[in-house]
């Protein structure tokens, strides 16, 4: 007896969603392109906000810069909430893992007082910089427009607070009286002169009403510079000295910086890309933020990594910008 | 000498990134999709590339991750840290 399998196809009547169709065709679509476009009202809304009755709740015109379509930015790590939990989960489990062994085997015991100090003064005030980016992302995603560029600045509040959370933990770890650390943490970002320039950058950028310049000003501008002083720069420099093993504790955020530039440029150059209009409008903002976020920065290089680590950082990001196609305002 | 190379993928989110690839690099394959599998036949030569399965995916990849949502292949296996490729002697 011979037995005969049989297949049956049935095509299905839909690959997809509508709305998903229109945008990418008829074909079965992946989960980030179903979740992240053409997902937020655009039309017949009844009500106009309170808080601002001249636009509508969710408004393309909230920024100068504009856009035929905003469902042409597209995130290059392809995050929806599954995969960004996922990926983060990930992150986290070995940022622990690197925490848990530092913690076990003391590896701080071994930090100089001055590199202590060090680490004190240039790592933990950040965190109260890393609120701000929190709130400057998250007030992003409320006024943008277009579901694929608002989740990815959401996740990016959210990444925000986790490396605040991680730089705590730090000066919990520095020293027996953690907490205590932690207050003059918050005097230093309040009243140290080397802090002052940038806690004016963040509290300037808190106001700052266009959704789209405080995009550059945050997560091009100021992180673009930021990260690769203090996480980069100065983990050299610590390394150099003999205290690499602070780098375990900062792994995280270098992890971050290097996949989170990636949607930032993507972002960038495409809005750039649209109009002519829009690329000045960028040039100007990029040209307005960075010799301010260059002066911010100087007073905190001379603590650890250097004046020369800046100006060479600075290089790297009129590299990167001009790489987007822009002119960036090289001084 | 031109039989055809096949390669049957699970149809989940993953493999479907990797289609993308895949059809992108062989203009000439076909692909069927059927339930729950995705099949990609070619005649004499099939071939996944890294770099582009990364760029669909968007994160870093490991040829040898397909392998998890691969149901079955057909043809000689040359594989590479870049490339997959698949091919008749």
């Amino acid at each position: 007896m011979s037995i005969e399998i049989k297949t049956t196809t049935v095509e299905p009547i839909r690959h997809t969603f509508s709305h998903t169709r229109r945008r990418f065709g008829d074909k079965p679509a992946s989960r980030y392109q179903e979740a992240s476009f053409d997902i937020e009202s655009a039309t017949n809304f009844h009500y106009r906000p309170l808080w601002q009755p001249d636009k509508l709740l969710n408004d393309a015109s909230r920024t100068a810069v504009v856009m035929a379509d905003w469902g042409a930015i597209s995130d290059p790590r392809q995050f929806y909430y599954g995969a960004y939990v996922q990926a983060r989960a990930k992150m986290q489990e070995n940022a622990e893992h690197d925490f848990a062994f530092c913690e076990k085997r003391n590896l701080l015991a071994g930090l100089s007082p001055v590199q202590r100090e060090q680490i004190a003064r240039l790592l933990l005030p950040l965190r109260h910089a890393e609120l701000g980016a929190n709130m400057n992302n998250s007030g992003i995603a409320a006024d943008g427009f277009g579901t694929s560029l608002t989740q990815m600045h959401m996740f990016t509040a959210m990444d925000r607070l986790a490396t605040a959370q991680y730089l705590s933990r730090i000066g919990l770890m520095l020293e027996d009286d953690g907490l205590a650390l932690l207050a003059t943490a918050k005097q230093q970002w309040l009243e140290d002169p080397a802090w002052q320039g940038m806690r004016r950058y963040v509290e300037d950028s808190l106001v700052v009403r266009d959704w789209f310049e405080l995009t550059l000003a945050q997560n091009l501008v100021s992180d673009g510079l930021v990260y690769p002083l203090l996480f980069q720069a100065f983990d050299e420099h610590l390394s150099a000295n003999g205290a690499g093993q602070v780098g375990m504790l900062t792994e995280f955020m270098r992890l971050w910086f290097a996949e989170s530039q990636r949607w930032v440029d993507a972002l960038v150059k495409t809005v750039a890309a649209e109009s002519a209009a829009n690329r000045e409008l960028i040039e100007g903002w990029i040209a307005h933020w960075r010799p301010r976020a260059v002066q911010a920065l100087a007073p905190l290089a001379d603590i650890g990594p250097g004046a020369d680590a800046l100006a060479s950082i600075d290089n790297d990001f009129a590299a990167r910008v001009k790489k987007l196609g822009l002119a960036g305002g090289a001084q | 000498m031109n039989s055809l190379v096949y390669i049957a993928f699970q149809d989940n989110d993953n493999a479907r990134y990797i289609v993308e690839a895949i059809a992108q690099d062989n203009p000439h394959a076909e692909i069927q999709h059927q339930p729950a599998m995705i099949r990609v036949q070619a005649p004499g030569r099939l071939e996944i590339h890294r770099a582009t399965v990364e760029e669909k995916l968007g994160r870093a990849w490991d040829v040898q991750e397909m392998l998890i949502d691969v149901i079955t292949l057909g043809g000689n296996v040359e594989e590479e840290d870049d490339s997959f490729v698949l091919h008749w002697n």
